[in-house]
């Protein structure tokens, strides 16, 4: 088994919204191994950001990790940091960029307008690596040539608004590698993209992964990125992580009611000519203490136990686990769902 | 004893029992029982995403929210009753007459006591009387410029939004008007026409207007190509809905915010410009007016209080419109809406 | 971007024109006892002789002509009542450069004392700092500095011992005016820097260089300063009008022989010719005012030298 890149053991983080509390993270555990891409997949308000963003200490003001730990190995020193101990802005300054560095969803807005991107990845470098400024200026070409940006010594001194959303995009990822980090995080990195420039970056993020022998935390909501690239993935729903598994076991076995009809309404695997599935209702509101499964009032076959109990985690095998109850060896037998025999035969990618 | 709880109490103890109750059911029911299925509600589940929101509600209960500008809307409204009543009230002054004693003396310069409450200026007017008198005429201008200009602003900001030809004449007049300072056509307009309350208010309104209208404008743009409002169109939603409940919410905030502004401007802008000698004449008491006199007086320390207690009731008028108006715009903003 | 400068300071040039136009044409209305210093004993024949006299009662396309001729030439028309038959530049010339002091001293304490405020108010949001700087802003901004002005004065003087008019050759005397005339900038600085610096910090950029790793006061400093400070450039013409207005009512009230209290002092006196040179002075200050923003915008906002310009202002 590879080394363990950090761990999150029983996570919880809450928001304070207007004299109410909202449970953003709900008691979440998970480990990255070097190496790997992990992707984290959940609809909008599932808590996937916050969850990453507390690896940085970059929750805003009224957010607070109330319980749990969050343990980095991958220290210069080999000592392992419980990150949730970090107080002091100042002890983040140690772990922002230099170890774990991030990539925002948004390349049109990530990068400050007024400064020549240079300019902006050169501060990385010079921030975490110990060189010069002509030293500096010349690994920062070297970064922009890694990223798949041609004529690097004309492109240093333009402005973010001379680049198109992908270019930018590469310059953003370039800005991370500057930093050297152990750990990427890429926040919806492809999202507000082109189809075709999609797959363009993922292609450079696995790439840039063997070369500087990164981790990658990957947050998406679309499973079709996830099927391209992730080693592992995790579902996450209502500030909780409902499935976790390789890419095959979540794509071919899937065993979480809400994995199922997240796959469901991919619309690759639906059949022409009738309606597109679609999870009815909504999340749940997570300002209020919630029973049981979280998924239980949107999922048609919910049982009895799963709005008085929470589920714990069923292993399914030595890599997947997953938390509904009808894993319970005392739950109904239910036959295979027909997207996951559809996905099976060949439906998807 | 359930009766000395309050309703957040019941609501409170409702929810723990309904927990206990959960925890008790699943300790109790069989598990052939629990593992059975549960039925779906599809009711149920769109019931979280429902949302009883109303606009003007919300904008009231955030402004109800800020005691301090509550507390200055009751204060400033008791003010204003107060400067329309006082003259109506038994023994009040003229704010004009000059008052003599027995032996046909002026009373001049009385400091505060009991027969002239505030005392008497250095002709012998009663500067209790005054002062209301001033508060009214100040308030008056005041009032009348913030609402003509909204009024104007209103309508020149809509056409120029809304109408494509009128864009580039309105802009140009815009970018004239905005090229000379301000207080430079108030001294011009009030030294060209006779001094008096109209002229005051007329130039001031001569060139406020225009920022607002610009306002509005830009507000209009903006907000008329959001893409909330492109959906709304598409879905065929009248103008006039779309004008009501996605425009006017915006607009609600920046106009009140302008509005609360222009009061205190142009209550400072009628003493700066009386201090210059082109305000009003001395026979029409406004706030202006009195201070100016009190000016006159400061090197004599016995005296200040003419200029100190027509400050007073001015600083207080403006601060309170001022907060009021950014509070009632803070609110009136949607984004702060829970 | 020279093409870009070229056009704005011929669309600036323009603008003059047409103001000046406007305000020479408004200020015929003005009362003709404005042009003779001994109106009331004048016969109108003797009024009908000195206005022809003067070109008063030539066809207005003529007087425009003519006054835009004289303009170039720097001749301002003549004084009639203040000092008599003495050219308007010349009782100006005296003046201006005490103006434009007080007004250069008085921009850099409302910007030295103004964007630190506004700064550590964005720093420090919702803290004590931020409290007592929004007092301080709401009370500079809701009371007429009409009022204050005269507080300080009078309250100022006792503190510093000195006396309640200006001595120009005193510099202890220069403190009053210019941190007078400083205030109302401060507290507007102050306010639009926060307000900047705050909504600068909600961007993703933002987010992105502090996940980067730069400390906090670096990441306010390099990035949200420096581009809160941009939008913040347009104002400083604003900004630099409100001191030229503060300078009318705080030079008459220190009699500080300045521009501003020599046009109190012509308005009281009626006399037209004076008001209308300074006012047409004010009118072109005014435009150059908000010429030196739009260029410094250029300067600092690499996006504009494109030709376009980002948004309305």
């Amino acid at each position: 088994m590879p080394d363990k890149m950090l761990t999150v053991e029983n996570l919880e983080i809450k928001f304070k919204l207007r004299g109410k509390t909202l449970n953003a993270i709900r008691g979440v555990s998970l480990d990255l191994y070097k190496g790997e891409i992990l992707a984290i997949v959940g609809e909008s308000g599932s808590g996937k950001s916050v969850f990453t963003k507390s690896f940085m200490g970059l929750l805003d003001q009224n957010g607070k990790v109330t319980a749990g730990r969050i343990t980095y190995y991958g220290a210069d020193d080999g000592n392992p940091i419980d990150l949730t101990a970090l107080r002091k802005e100042k002890e983040w300054y140690k772990i922002r960029g230099h170890e774990i560095a991030m990539i925002m969803q948004d390349p049109m807005t990530s990068l400050n307008p007024l400064k020549t991107i240079g300019v902006q990845i050169m501060e990385a470098v010079l921030l975490h690596q110990k060189m010069t400024r002509a030293e500096a200026r010349k690994k920062t070409l070297q970064y922009l040539e890694d990223v798949g940006i041609h004529h690097p010594e004309r492109r240093f001194d333009q402005y973010p608004h001379e680049f198109s959303g992908g270019m930018r995009q590469r310059v953003v990822i370039a800005i991370a590698i500057a930093c050297a980090p152990q750990i990427l995080i890429c926040d919806e990195p492809t999202t507000a993209l082109d189809v075709t420039i999609q797959a363009q970056i993922l292609a450079l993020l696995k790439e840039l992964l063997r070369k500087y022998k990164l981790s990658i935390i990957l947050i998406t909501h679309d499973l079709g990125v996830v099927a391209n690239i992730a080693d592992r993935v995790a579902v996450m729903y209502a500030g909780d992580i409902v499935e976790l598994g390789t890419g095959e076991d979540i794509f071919y076995d899937p065993r979480h009611p809400y994995t199922q009809a997240l796959l469901s309404s991919l619309p690759q695997v639906g059949v022409k000519g009738t309606d597109l599935f679609s999870i009815p209702g909504t999340p749940p509101n997570l300002f209020t203490e919630i029973q049981g499964d979280a998924f239980a009032p949107r999922n048609p076959r919910a049982l009895k136990i799963d709005y008085l109990e929470m589920p714990p985690y069923f292993q399914v095998s030595p890599t997947h686990k997953a938390k509904t109850w009808l894993l319970d060896p005392r739950a109904p037998k239910l036959e295979t769902p027909a997207v996951v025999e559809k996905i099976r035969n060949g439906g998807l990618v | 004893m359930m009766k000395q709880f309050s309703y957040r109490h019941t609501k409170e103890a409702k929810l723990m029992s309904g927990m206990n109750e959960a925890v008790e059911k699943a300790a109790t029911l069989s598990d052939e029982e629990l593992f059975s299925f549960a039925g779906f509600n599809a009711e149920a589940v769109e019931r979280t995403g429902y949302s009883n929101y109303s606009y003007w509600r919300s904008t009231f209960q955030a402004f109800l929210k800020n005691k301090g500008a509550v507390l200055l809307l009751l204060l400033l409204a008791l003010l204003l009753l107060f400067t329309f009543i006082q003259p109506y009230l038994p023994g009040q002054y003229d704010p004009n007459r000059i008052i003599n004693d027995e032996s046909g003396m002026q009373y001049r310069n009385i400091p505060p006591g009991d027969q002239f409450l505030l005392g008497t200026n250095s002709i012998g007017q009663d500067l209790w009387a005054r002062i209301w008198a001033g508060t009214r005429t100040s308030l008056l201008i005041g009032l009348s410029v913030a609402l003509a200009e909204a009024l104007i602003g209103i309508t020149v900001g809509v056409i120029w939004g809304y109408v494509r030809k009128a864009d580039f004449i309105l802009t140009e007049v815009y970018n004239i008007i905005d090229n000379i300072p301000n207080t430079i056509i108030l001294i011009l307009i009030s030294y060209i026409l006779k001094p008096g309350v109209k002229t005051l208010i007329f130039a001031m309104c001569l060139t406020g207007w225009i920022q607002m209208a610009r306002f509005i404008r830009n507000q209009i743009l903006i907000i008329r190509d959001r893409d909330y409002n492109v959906a709304s169109r598409c879905l065929g939603t009248p103008t006039w809905k779309i004008m009501v409940k996605n425009l006017l919410p915006y607009l609600v905030s920046v106009i009140m915010l302008r509005m609360a502004l222009t009061i205190p401007a142009a209550i400072g802008n009628e003493v700066f410009i009386t201090y210059i000698g082109l305000g009003l004449p001395v026979d029409t008491p406004s706030l202006g007016n009195l201070i100016n006199e009190g000016r006159a007086l400061i090197t004599s320390p016995a005296l200040r209080y003419q200029l100190v207690y027509p400050t007073i009731i001015l600083s207080f008028v403006t601060i309170s419109f001022y907060i009021i108006g950014n509070a009632f715009s803070d609110a009136a903003d949607p984004r702060n809406h829970t | 971007m020279l093409k870009y400068l070229g056009k704005r300071v011929g669309r600036s040039l323009l603008t003059l024109v047409i103001i000046l136009t406007i305000v020479f044409c408004l200020l015929r209305l003005m009362p003709i006892e404005g042009y003779f210093p001994n109106f009331e004993k004048m016969t109108p024949q003797q009024i009908q002789v000195g206005l022809q006299e003067m070109g008063l009662t030539d066809p207005l396309p003529v007087q425009i002509i003519r006054f835009f001729g004289d303009l170039v030439r720097g001749d301002l028309g003549t004084s009639r009542i203040y000092r008599a038959n003495v050219p308007v530049s010349e009782v100006l010339s005296d003046k201006v450069p005490v103006s434009i002091k007080l007004g250069i001293l008085s921009m850099i304490v409302s910007l030295c004392v103004g964007l630190p405020m506004g700064a550590l108010m964005a720093r420090y949001k919702f803290r004590f700092f931020d409290r007592l700087g929004t007092l301080f802003i709401v009370c500079i901004q809701a009371i007429p500095a009409a009022v204050y002005y005269l507080y300080i004065q009078l309250y100022g003087t006792q503190l510093l011992n000195v006396g309640l008019l200006f001595d120009i050759h005193n510099p202890k005397y220069w403190i009053l005016p210019v941190f007078s005339m400083s205030l109302n900038n401060i507290a507007f600085y102050g306010m639009w820097l926060r307000r900047y610096m705050v909504d600068e910090s909600n961007k993703d950029y933002v987010k992105l260089a502090k996940a980067k790793g730069i400390s906090e006061s670096g990441v306010m400093f390099k990035h949200i300063f420096r581009n809160a400070f941009v939008p913040l450039a347009q104002y400083v013409p604003t900004a630099f009008l409100n001191t030229v207005i503060g300078s009318i009512y705080i030079e008459s009230l220190y009699s500080i022989p300045g521009m501003g209290g020599l046009l109190v002092t012509v308005i009281k006196k009626h006399d037209n010719t004076m008001v209308q040179g300074i006012v047409l002075l004010y009118a072109c200050v005014g435009v150059l005012g908000l010429l030196l923003g739009d260029l410094l915008m250029v300067l600092l906002d690499p996006r504009i030298s494109l030709g376009k310009k980002e948004g309305d202002r």
